[in-house]
């Protein structure tokens, strides 16, 4: 279960548990919704970001506020971290680079790739050619030629 | 540590502000939103930052705020700026496109520390239900 040892207003816990659902699930339905742009895998800049804000962010504030905020003064409950002693933090780092990759190249990418597959087993075989291309390098749905002025090769990094 | 992360950061965040990455999906520009999309649109605007109001209003009441510096609010916070992004705008796509590397943060907050138990959980749920598609004699038993 979630650590929920903190929380004690009333529907506190509820909210928790939906708002933790909604970010769960958000990633999938954004990706639906077609708003923005998908972008290909950065994995390793993602990662130095999430440990920058961790390490430099949380870790002062803190031992300034004496508040264990996202588990950087003591690791949660369980005896896997305890094991490791105060370098849980670079334990629980390099496991999360792992999760990184994981949640970018496999939960999203995978769960696009199974939709692309679908819409091509759906879709006429013109359309399949022209406008449903499933990318290989990225495994993300690639929707091409369906409007002018948009591109899916890589652009130039010199001219621009 | 230290110095060795800030001297890795600041070019990371250059390098992810200069690079335009190859985008592998149309913005919604491209193809027509459906009614339904630009309902779950409209409904994720306010959903997020009613959420993000929520909690701040809890720890608040907790008087414990500087929580909220705890990355799944701000991951709500940048959804909220995802989803109010004008359509198919780079720098949207590009804060979605961090979100989506560490959507596994909030699995962690449900899951761990307990992601054992959960397990356990699970496993005697799926043992309860082999049990009773064998009594109801739907799958053959070891014994039968």
């Amino acid at each position: 279960m979630a650590d929920t040892r903190d929380l004690h207003l009333p529907f506190e816990v509820e909210v928790f548990y939906i708002h933790h659902w909604v970010l769960v699930s958000s990633p999938y339905i954004i990706m639906w919704l077609k708003h923005v742009p998908l972008y290909n895998p950065r994995v390793m800049y993602a990662w130095l970001v999430l440990l920058a804000y961790h390490f430099h962010v949380l870790l002062p504030a803190s031992v300034m506020f004496g508040a264990n905020i996202s588990y950087m003064m003591s690791p949660p409950r369980g005896k896997v971290l305890h094991a490791f002693g105060p370098w849980y933090r670079f334990a629980v780092s390099f496991v999360c680079l792992g999760l990184t990759a994981f949640a970018r190249h496999v939960i999203v990418g995978g769960v696009s790739t199974a939709v692309s597959k679908l819409h091509q087993s759906v879709l006429p075989s013109a359309m399949q050619s022209k406008a449903w291309i499933a990318s290989k390098f990225t495994g993300h749905i690639a929707v091409a030629q369906l409007s002018t002025g948009f591109h899916t090769s890589r652009p130039s990094s010199h001219g621009d | 540590m230290f110095f060795v992360t800030a001297a890795t950061i600041f070019p990371s965040i250059y390098r992810i502000l200069q690079t335009q990455a190859p985008r592998v999906q149309t913005p919604a520009a491209a193809s027509k939103p459906n009614a339904l999309r630009k309902v779950v649109l409209v409904v994720l605007k306010f959903l997020y930052p009613i959420l993000l109001a929520l909690q701040v209003l809890y720890k608040a009441q907790n008087e414990r705020l500087v929580f909220l510096f705890q990355p799944c609010h701000l991951m709500t916070l940048l959804l909220a700026m995802v989803v109010w992004s004008p359509q198919g705008s780079t720098w949207g796509g590009q804060v979605f496109n961090f979100f989506l590397h560490s959507s596994y943060a909030p699995w962690l907050a449900l899951l761990t520390p307990g992601a054992c138990a959960q397990l356990a959980y699970v496993c005697a749920v799926l043992k309860l239900w082999w049990c009773g598609l064998t009594m109801c004699g739907c799958v053959r038993g070891r014994h039968s």
